[in-house]
């Protein structure tokens, strides 16, 4: 028998039990207690993530007639897939190369010609934990990828802008680019349509999952953006459109663009803004000049030439300096200081005694410089006639200044007569009696030239109708005219001096029973070569209204053409057909009965 | 003499650490499900781990009323036909395995345990050896202690060919350091106790230390990699232990709050499922499994020592030593204290074929409690304090 003292043994084995629970007791202690915090922040740094919450962009709508709306630009879901080649690597151990090979086949079989990098690139980097594959993924093929179940391929969802009726409106819609530049509503209008993004700051799980547990937790929801509707009516500017690609393509490259603006002169409201040439904003890249994106009508200043002289005429006659009856000398030209100043080409006949009425009839520039002597002394081009005319144009008809509508638009420019450089001599304010020597957007022009014949109220022009909420239209309140600019009286004789003026230029063509008034302008344009007027190129433009027989009612449109010419263009001749088109579609759209 | 109620301390420890390992595995299994399912492309349902392990609950108490109930004579009798037959069964696992045959389950190339497919649990014939050579090596002490041949080669050349078998086919076939180590354990507590002499005990730690030497000269590199000395640089696991640890402070965050089981802790739910404890329920959480584990390892102490059959006193304390260093190598392991082997922790772990077979053998300490050579109630009375004193007095001047 071998003797040991057991007890002593088993006192070792109690003693190992004992050292045990103190090693682990005080290792505890030191990790959970006194470096508890140290941990905590270790691990939030791993668990705690911060991510944007994106707001859903807003959608923007047509009117579709008097109530309804039809969509211009919405949103579709997409999908960006990428890849997460450290963890393929990693995760597959030896059998790394084989793993690339699998996510690699399917994905060229499942993306072909979508993927948007190489796969020597993807594969460069091993680190690297997140390349993109491609973008714009549709839903059918993400569904395949997702059920491929390949691992260290992720999607994240992205939303494109979808512009379901092709091209139309494509300037005033815009775009927005990869930077985030826009041009059009989806520029001018992004504060309100991109609405503002959330935050959620939560811990996660290890494939950045949210959880629910822990007090890290922060969100602030996303606020999405607005869905406008604008006052554009889809058939409307679908219409116009069509007019302005007729016009151009019949007249066989003499028209380098043509544009259009349709307008209720009792509201502001825009119902068609038109440019062509134009381009497709769901493709706006494939696109080689980008004057294409150009809305034409409101960022584009051009001198409007002769339909302006309605302004001097309703200027006049609202001073009452004018009496439309009364008769001038008519000799083919006159002498504005040094400068002679003749009537346009063609008008020759035209010379001798005439009333100012027929002087606006036959568009002589003659007539409407008379016009502004008379707002002087009767003799000459005044300071105080000037003063009277800028005072006017500018401050109540609005040229040469921001309209205020919601989209990008040019200022344009007239200059004062108090202009310290003196070019607001009486040669230039001559000119500007018949719409030369000033820039002037479409949109200036036609929202002054409103308030001429709707009584004399000028409104902000605008484009937006309301908000689309819940499936439905909220109108927008309807804004009060913000100034004057010539009394009823005034515009009554307008009216009717316009129509004489239609009665010369196509108005045979109007459908009977209604009132239609125009002015044509044809406008030189400055060689760029030699800084004089004469290039061989004109612009041609229209601006009128439109409505009911009666002494009663006011005009329900206005109607502005401008066709910028690569050739000589002519009011009467080119841009009157377009307006009488424009017209007379307006006429029968808006069921206004004939008289 | 005469049967007595068995010691129902052990059974409730046992028990109470069960019922934790059943509470967290409820709290935190959905979580773990999720991650994996995300990660690598399985398809457990978030109650899959929850069910199973309340199943593999409910057999291992079956187990340990086996282990109470069969009597020790038949496992006697057994002893080392059942060691060889793990031995055997250890190295079908590996060559099994390394054929590619669908019944087997490995892991980075480890292969440990047999997959039973229609209850869907795994079977690592390394749990069965451990009681085996636990009953192998109490069985031989006994009879050579007997025989008055403790110290010589009659002892030394079985005792030792227990050891190395281990040391080959489970350390260097199974690539398992951690079970070796564990065997290696309940074979030197078993010699501590059943009277091997001390100098004994030292020359063979030396022939160990000599071995492994020789290992290290004639392949340094894969013995260094089987001891775990050389690791593979990744120390996400340990720092992720420990974050778990300390984030749980002082109170823990509260059941069903785990957010580290959500995939950033590897073996949330086995290996780390002590970490999880330290997260859920804090310092005081940790601690007070520790003190189960300590109370439970000195009261199977206690019947190893009040056993007067030689050889089931030593097989109690084989299951002290299994059931230790299984703590020591996970607790320390998930701590940082020693290198991280995989081992699961008693009774705590999800797993089956661990907790199936160490609550048996905890049962048949049960058994072997009920035989003890002092009467229940002078164990009552022995709680008083006075009379405790006085007891440990006399031991003193006993000896």
């Amino acid at each position: 028998m071998v003797m040991y003292n057991r007890k002593m043994r088993y006192f070792w084995l109690r003693l190992l039990i004992a050292g045990m629970v103190l090693v682990f007791v005080t290792t505890l202690f030191f990790i959970q207690i006194v470096e508890h915090d140290k941990h905590v922040r270790d691990a939030n740094a791993m668990r705690v993530k911060q991510y944007e919450l994106l707001a859903k962009r807003g959608e923007v709508y047509f009117m579709d007639g008097k109530d309804n709306v039809s969509p211009a630009i919405l949103n579709e879901r997409t999908w960006t897939v990428f890849v997460d080649p450290n963890f393929i690597i990693k995760n597959a151990g030896s059998n790394g190369v084989q793993e690339k090979e699998k996510v690699q086949e399917k994905l060229i079989e499942l993306l072909g010609d979508k993927i948007i990098t190489t796969w020597d690139k993807v594969w460069a980097d091993e680190k690297n934990m997140y390349v993109e594959i491609a973008k714009n993924v549709d839903y059918e093929t993400v569904s395949k990828i997702k059920e491929a179940n390949l691992r260290g391929v992720g999607r994240k969802e992205t939303s494109r802008r979808v512009y379901p009726n092709g091209t139309l409106g494509a300037q005033l819609l815009g775009f927005t680019n990869a930077e985030g530049v826009g041009s059009g509503v989806e520029g001018a209008l992004n504060d309100r349509l991109s609405g503002k993004k959330g935050m959620l700051k939560t811990v996660t799980d290890v494939n950045e999952i949210p959880l629910s547990v822990g007090d890290e937790n922060i969100e602030i929801p996303a606020q999405d953006g607005e869905s406008i509707v604008l006052t554009i009516d889809e058939n409307i500017q679908r219409k116009v459109e069509k007019i302005l690609k007729k016009a151009v393509d019949n007249h066989k490259g003499g028209i380098g663009s043509a544009s259009a603006l349709v307008m209720e002169p009792t509201t502001g409201k825009v119902w068609a803004m038109a440019n062509y040439p134009t381009y497709d904003p769901g493709k706006y890249w494939v696109e080689k000049d980008p004057n294409v994106y150009v809305n034409r009508v409101t960022e584009t200043p051009y001198e409007p030439a002769s339909v302006c002289k309605p302004f001097t005429y309703a200027i006049a006659l609202n001073e009452g300096k004018l009496n439309p009856d009364s008769t001038y000398l008519n000799t083919g030209s006159t002498k504005v200081g040094d400068r002679t100043i003749g009537n346009a080409y063609g008008t020759a006949t035209r010379n001798g005694v005439i009333t100012f009425r027929k002087a606006l009839v036959y568009s002589l520039n003659t007539g409407s410089i008379e016009v502004l002597r008379k707002m002087g002394d009767g003799q000459n081009i005044t300071k105080g006639a000037r003063v009277t005319l800028y005072n006017y144009l500018h401050d109540s008809f609005g040229l040469g200044q921001k309209t205020g509508i919601e989209l990008y638009e040019a200022t344009g420019k007239i200059i004062s007569p108090d202009d310290k450089s003196g070019e607001g001599n009486a040669v230039r304010y001559a000119n500007m009696t018949f719409g030369q020597g000033m820039n002037l957007t479409m949109l200036q022009v036609a929202a002054g030239f409103s308030s001429i014949i709707n009584g004399g109220n000028y409104y902000t022009p605008t484009v937006i109708a309301g908000k689309y909420e819940n499936k439905k239209l909220v109108k927008a309140e309807q804004k009060a005219p913000v100034r004057k600019t010539i009394s009823a009286g005034t515009s009554v004789e307008m009216r009717k001096m316009l129509r004489e003026v239609r009665a010369e230029n196509g108005g045979a063509n109007d459908l009977k029973g209604y009132r239609v008034g125009v002015k044509t302008g044809t406008a030189e344009t400055i060689n760029p070569k030699t800084g004089r007027y004469w290039s061989g190129k004109t612009n041609a433009s229209a601006l009128g209204f439109g409505g009911a027989n009666s002494d009663d009612a006011l005009p329900s449109y206005v109607i502005m053409v401008r066709l910028d010419g690569e050739t000589l263009l002519w009011g009467s001749l080119d841009a009157i057909p377009v307006f009488t088109e424009i017209s007379n579609y307006m006429l029968q759209y808006l069921r206004i009965e004939p008289k | 003499m005469r049967k007595h109620k068995a010691d129902k301390v052990i059974a409730l420890m046992a028990i109470i650490l069960m019922m934790v390992s059943l509470v967290i595995v409820y709290a935190i299994g959905g979580r773990v499900a999720i991650a994996n399912n995300a990660a690598k492309g399985k398809h457990f349902s978030e109650t899959y781990f929850f069910s199973h392990h309340a199943v593999i609950i409910g057999l291992s108490i079956f187990m340990m009323i086996v282990g109470y109930k069969l009597p020790y004579k038949y496992l006697e009798k057994f002893a080392k036909p059942l060691f060889w037959l793990s031995i055997v069964l250890c190295l079908s696992v590996t060559i099994l395995g390394r054929m590619g045959a669908g019944i087997v389950t490995c892991d980075l190339g480890a292969c440990r345990a047999f997959y039973v497919p229609i209850i869907s649990i795994g079977f690592a014939p390394v749990e069965l050896l451990k009681i085996s050579a636990a009953l192998y090596g109490a069985y031989l002490i006994k009879s050579r202690k007997a025989g008055g041949e403790l110290d010589s080669t009659k002892f030394w050349v079985p005792y030792a060919t227990i050891f190395a078998t281990t040391a080959v086919f489970v350390g260097g076939f199974q690539k398992d350091l951690g079970s070796t180590v564990v065997i290696s354990m309940m074979l030197a507590c078993m010699a501590l106790v059943g009277g091997v002499p001390f100098k004994s005990l030292v020359i063979a730690g030396f022939v160990l230390l000599m071995a492994v030497a020789a290992l290290i000269l004639v392949a340094p590199h894969r013995t260094a990699r089987i001891m775990g000395w050389e690791g593979d640089g990744d120390t996400y696991h340990l720092e992720s232990s420990i974050i778990t640890f300390g984030t749980g402070g002082l109170m823990g965050l509260g059941l069903g709050n785990s957010i580290q089981s959500s995939g950033y802790l590897p073996e949330s739910l086995t290996d780390s499922i002590f970490s999880i404890v330290g997260e859920t329920w804090g310092f005081i959480g940790t601690t007070l499994v520790i003190i189960i584990f300590a109370i439970m390892l000195s009261r199977i102490i206690r019947v190893s020592e009040r056993t007067e059959d030689e050889e089931k006193s030593l097989f109690a304390i084989s299951v002290f030593a299994w059931i230790i260093s299984h703590v020591i190598i996970n607790i320390g392991g998930m701590l940082g204290i020693i290198p991280m082997k995989g081992i699961t922790l008693p009774f705590l772990s999800y797993g089956g074929t661990s907790m199936l077979f160490a609550a048996y053998a905890v049962g048949v300490v049960l058994q072997i409690s009920g035989w003890t050579k002092r009467k229940e109630d002078n164990e009552d009375s022995s709680s008083r304090w006075g009379q405790r004193r006085a007891r440990y007095a006399s031991r003193g001047s006993r000896s």
